[in-house]
């Protein structure tokens, strides 16, 4: 019996997927970009071997589909994947379903918004009013109020909300071999006129179990290290350590600097305190997974930061880890494939052998091949 | 990290020659596990040789059985010229044992053992990206402990050696007894591997060189464990049987102490050989899986003896004395002379292990067979049952083996002029002497049932197969012979081409005489027969009048042997009637011979057998012809000597038969050539026997004046051949009257 966690090279955004021994699919976030679409690329074309493994599994649709937040390199082009309830104009063609939608409450709250984080907000809107197919992170009061402002009580909703410090409703070790924890957001983000995003964003943490072995997997989506400051606190102050235990680290917002700590550093970020703490419960042949473009050798302005990634290897290093993994970089920068993670009795294993060769040919397109361009 | 050195000198990684190495290069440049370090050369005795130091990354999981890391550090060394794998090795002084290593002194790397097949054969497939591929996967699945197939067998507990113990089970299990086992020394004409045999010292076999003494003791469950290098010496030895549970003190000078006290005692320079039975577990406390067995030679035996203290000498030129009250303290500091080598163990086939290699099930109650006819066919089919462990086998015959037998016979020149059950009874033992031929009766079949012991071997038996291609031994083994055995006639047809088996139901409710009769009829009805019984021409190899025999094939002997060997084991309870053609091309038919329940009909001395495939034939041609009557001859054949009357089947009216509501007149047109046709077509055997004919509904099958009349003339006319006449009435509802009459 084996789980198994996908990490999608689409550049510098992010689309993971975990894929459960006993067939249930869960999607965290979805970035395709038009450019990807041409096979030079080096970016998976994401639309297209998401429909091929749902396929190849005989699925028409996924059982979650996670948006952790609005952010365009979280939602990118999803509103032309996914079956969407609330309107027809989502419902042509040939589209992949969403049994249930998790988002945080500010994707119902956020004010603002246009283009395809407008169209989930009404998505999720839809969902939340229909009173089925949604579960919505944290309960800040505007959440009440929006309800009944549109004639429905919190009470009648209750359901399907879930705050931080809870597990997700739905998955079970005994049943699924997961649970969920939910760590973000906080109802106090989401106060306010004002909603910060990244604050208000969904931070979860599984933990899988087969045998008698627990694999831990944290996905800390875009967070900033202020917000893991947070967490580190209020997760300590519980008594809450092991739901911040990894073997799996989902590396925040592309390996910015800024989910370790305020100053960037020359060779290295240094992490703030809590933060140095988070990383250093990576467990022994741990993996940290970065969802971006390779590395760079220079400074950058932009994510990746090659300090921050010294300083994850470091730690993996350090708490005797296994590897620090860039999505763009595995197995080869040239053509990156899909990142694959097995979760067994064993834990947490990096598949390589299946990544390289004829094994990984039919897991993807080939190159061009034709005629074209000749007179 | 500490690490051992690749040999040689550091040379660019653009310098190297062979090709095989330099694809390795090519493919370390692209592969994304796998890292070179550096390239070495040095000269070797077969020529030079090139060493890659590679860092490879397995597929880790979290945790992991054995201590692979990432990266793991290998050596890839090939050699010029070389024609076998390359040699790999761990250059991590740590990296731990695991299965599937070679062996390796202990200041050595560890060198990987990678494939399976020949080298020759994975060459063919070959590419450096396929074996940096290969590498990784080695290390990922040894991490795990799963390059070890779960259907593989068990690894041994020791590396093995290149000398060789064959030794029979029963040194085991008669190690109580007082028999002597000792070695005989094959060396092998590579002058490099030897091959002891251990068989029982006998009078009369105690040869000048030297010998070594056999014992053989059982040990603990063993689980899987990463294998050993062998103990080189006796404190090692001690050790390592330690761990199975064996005292090697005490059972030395168990064995000391026989071997001194028995007459001829052993030479000072003679050696012992130990045989260690280890049963096998997957994991502690799971069932034992199969039986290990190791070997060691130690000597000289006089070193061995002094030490245990069972013997003693007064100095080291006077013989050695057994020392009685408890003999001296075992002085183990004594035993470093002792010399140490690990022999492959391996026990001659036993009856079981010969059935398992042959797909039977293992060893149930095997079946008493008695074998009546050693010829070419007979000689063969015993040959495979009695190889494959099927059947305790009793062999009947009474002729000697001539020289034109060798030409088809299991049996050779050495054996000719014995008699043919001896000779196979003296091959058996020395060939399968797991099998051995349990007693031979060189007498024919019917004589030795008139002996009292082979009497009982009939009675006894399971099954009586007989081989004899003669009718009247087939039938004298059907009905006189007392015995509930199953009997079973095999034989060829005269070309040879065609193999029978005529099986008996294992209830014996259809014997092998009525058999019989239903092949003959199965001849004359199937098509596919009509050459079947043809006549071979004899060929004559004395001047006697019998000393003829028949031109056939030698492999069609084999074929049909083998055949019929497979029909005979995998036989189950129904009655067996096959005909087996083999054609010119290769190919073999099987015809099934309908088979029929028989109907046996008392009438005064004599006895009529009929089937159901006579009666339905004549119960069809009846109401075919109903309101008149019809009927025509009966064809079949007498058994004089047991009074029996075979009904093969009934022919239909000829012609020009007169037939009304109230009586039939056979006639006669085409009824002689169609007589001699049958006669022919059964290859004599069958012929005209008496007559039937048909009642109307209502009348019954009792015979009226009339019939009694034809029965009459019937009986006269046979008279003058010796036999009776026979009358047979169809009725309705399927009543048969049948009528015998003596003159």
């Amino acid at each position: 019996m084996t789980h198994s966690i996908k990490f999608y090279p689409v550049g510098n955004g992010d689309c993971s997927q975990i894929i459960l021994s006993n067939g249930k699919r869960l999607l965290f976030d979805f970035c395709h970009r038009r450019k990807s679409e041409d096979v030079e690329d080096p970016r998976i074309d994401l639309h297209r071997i998401l429909s091929a493994e749902l396929s190849a599994a005989k699925k028409s649709g996924f059982d979650v589909v996670a948006l952790t937040h609005l952010d365009d390199d979280h939602i990118a082009n999803s509103t032309e994947f996914f079956y969407l309830e609330h309107a027809k104009k989502y419902q042509q063609g040939d589209r992949t379903t969403i049994d249930e939608l998790w988002v945080p409450a500010a994707t119902i709250l956020e004010k603002g918004l246009s283009g395809e984080a407008a169209i989930w907000r009404r998505e999720a809107r839809h969902r939340l009013i229909a009173g089925k197919g949604i579960r919505v992170f944290s309960k800040p009061s505007a959440l009440k109020d929006w309800l009944e402002s549109n004639g429905l009580s919190l009470s009648s909703r209750e359901h399907l909300i879930t705050d931080a410090g809870q597990l997700v409703p739905g998955f079970t070790l005994a049943d699924d071999g997961v649970e969920f924890f939910v760590h973000s957001p906080f109802a106090k983000h989401s106060e306010g006129e004002l909603v910060l995003r990244n604050e208000s964003a969904l931070i979860l943490h599984a933990t899988f179990m087969v045998s008698d072995t627990k694999t831990r997997y944290l996905l800390v989506g875009d967070s900033t290290w202020e917000i893991l400051e947070e967490i580190v606190d209020i997760t300590s102050v519980k008594g809450n350590e092991e739901r911040l235990y990894w073997d799996i680290y989902n590396v925040p917002h592309h390996c910015s600097y800024l989910a370790l700590g305020p100053e960037k550093g020359k060779t290295q970020t240094d992490p703030v305190e809590n933060v140095q703490w988070l990383l250093d419960q990576c467990q022994s042949g741990a993996i940290a997974v970065s969802s971006s473009e390779p590395i760079p050798k220079e400074d950058t302005i932009d994510p990746p930061h090659r300090q921050a990634a010294a300083t994850y290897e470091q730690a993996i290093q350090k708490n005797g880890g296994s590897k620090f993994v860039v999505t763009m970089e595995h197995p080869n920068e040239k053509k990156p494939k899909v990142l694959e993670v097995e979760i067994s009795r064993w834990g947490a294993k990096l598949l390589i052998l299946s990544s390289v060769g004829s094994a990984s040919m039919t897991k993807s397109r080939s190159t061009r091949a034709g005629s074209h361009g000749l007179v | 990290m500490d690490w051992f050195d690749a040999p040689g000198e550091r040379i660019s990684a653009d310098a190297v020659e062979i090709e095989q190495t330099r694809e390795v290069v090519q493919a370390l440049a692209t592969y994304p596990f796998a890292k070179l370090v550096e390239v070495r050369t040095h000269t070797t005795e077969i020529g030079e040789t090139e060493t890659l130091v590679i860092d490879v990354e397995p597929e880790l999981p979290q945790a992991t059985v054995f201590d692979i890391r990432s990266p793991e550090r290998l050596c890839v060394s090939y050699t010029e010229g070389e024609t076998r794998y390359p040699i790999v090795s761990a250059l991590r002084k740590d990296f731990p044992l695991v299965p599937h290593l070679f062996s390796t002194r202990v200041d050595e790397p560890r060198r990987l053992c990678l494939y399976e097949e020949p080298w020759i054969d994975v060459s063919l497939t070959w590419t450096g990206a396929g074996f940096l591929r290969y590498l990784v996967e080695w290390l990922s699945r040894t991490a795990i402990a799963e390059l070890h197939a779960s259907d593989q067998t068990l690894e041994p507990v020791l590396f093995e050696s290149t000398n060789t113990l064959l030794f029979s089970q029963e040194i085991l299990e008669d190690s109580a007894s007082e028999k002597v086992f000792v070695t005989e020394l094959i060396q092998n004409s590579d002058g490099i591997r030897s091959t002891y045999r251990l068989r029982e010292l006998k009078e009369g076999n105690n040869s000048s060189g030297r010998k070594y003494y056999g014992i053989a003791t059982r040990g603990f469950s063993v689980p899987q464990i990463p294998m050993k290098h062998p103990p080189r010496t006796f404190k090692e030895l001690r050790s390592l049987l330690g761990r199975f549970g064996i005292d090697l003190w005490q059972v030395l000078s168990v064995n000391l102490y026989r071997w001194y006290s028995a007459e001829t005692k052993p030479r000072n320079d003679d050696g012992i050989i130990i045989v260690i039975e280890l049963p096998r577990v997957r994991t502690p406390h799971a069932e034992i899986e199969s039986i290990q067995r190791l070997a060691f030679e130690l000597n000289p035996i006089r070193e061995i003896g002094i030490a245990s203290g069972v013997v003693g000498s007064a100095d080291s030129n006077s013989p050695l004395r057994l020392l009685f009250g408890g003999g001296a303290e075992v002085n183990e500091d004594l035993a470093t002379y002792v010399n140490v080598a690990q022999v492959r163990a391996i026990p001659y086939l036993d009856r079981n292990a010969a059935r398992e290699l042959n797909g039977l099930p293992l060893e149930e109650d095997v079946q008493k067979v008695v074998l009546v006819g050693v010829g070419a066919l007979g000689s063969q089919i015993h040959s495979n049952l009695s190889r494959m462990g099927w059947g305790k086998w009793t062999l009947v015959d009474s002729d000697n083996l001539d020289p034109h037998n060798v030409a088809r016979h299991r049996l050779g020149q050495e054996t000719v002029g014995i008699s043919k059950v001896l000779a196979t009874e003296l091959i058996a033992r020395v060939e399968t002497p797991y099998n051995p031929v349990e007693s031979a009766y060189c007498a024919d079949a019917q004589s030795v049932a008139s002996n009292g012991a082979g009497a009982l071997v009939y009675q006894n038996a399971d099954l009586i197969i007989d081989s004899s291609t003669s009718i009247a031994v087939a039938r004298f083994l059907a009905g006189i012979v007392e015995s509930n055995a199953r009997r079973v006639s095999v034989f060829l047809n005269p070309t040879g081409r065609d193999a029978v088996m005529l099986l008996e139901d294992r209830c014996r409710t259809l014997t092998l005489d009525a058999l019989e009769a239903q092949y003959y009829r199965a001849v004359l009805r199937d098509e596919e027969l009509v050459d079947h019984l043809e006549q071979n021409p004899g060929m004559r190899y004395g001047l006697g009048c019998r000393d003829i025999t028949t031109q056939l094939a030698h492999d069609d002997i084999a074929v049909a042997s083998g055949l019929l060997t497979r029909q005979l084991r995998t036989s189950e309870v129904n009655a067996v009637a096959a005909v087996w053609q083999s054609k010119d091309d290769g190919s073999v038919r099987r015809i099934d011979i309908p088979v029929y329940d028989v109907c046996l009909f008392e009438r005064g001395d004599w006895v009529v057998v009929v089937d159901h495939g006579t009666i339905e034939r004549a119960e069809m041609l009846r109401t075919q012809h109903l309101p008149k009557e019809t009927g025509g001859v009966l064809i079949g054949y007498f058994d004089m000597p047991r009074k029996r009357v075979y009904v093969v089947d009934c022919i239909q009216a000829p012609p020009d038969s007169v037939q009304t509501c109230e009586s039939f007149i056979r006639g006669y047109a085409g009824l002689r050539e169609q007589l001699v046709n049958i006669e022919k077509r059964c290859g004599g055997q069958v012929n005209y026997i008496g007559e039937w004919h048909s009642h109307p509904d209502g009348v019954g099958v009792g015979m009226s004046l009339d019939d009694g009349k034809l029965l009459g003339e019937i009986t006269e006319e046979m008279r003058l051949e010796g036999w009776p006449g026979v009358l047979m009435i169809i009725g309705c509802a399927s009543r048969v009257g049948l009528y015998v009459q003596v003159s």
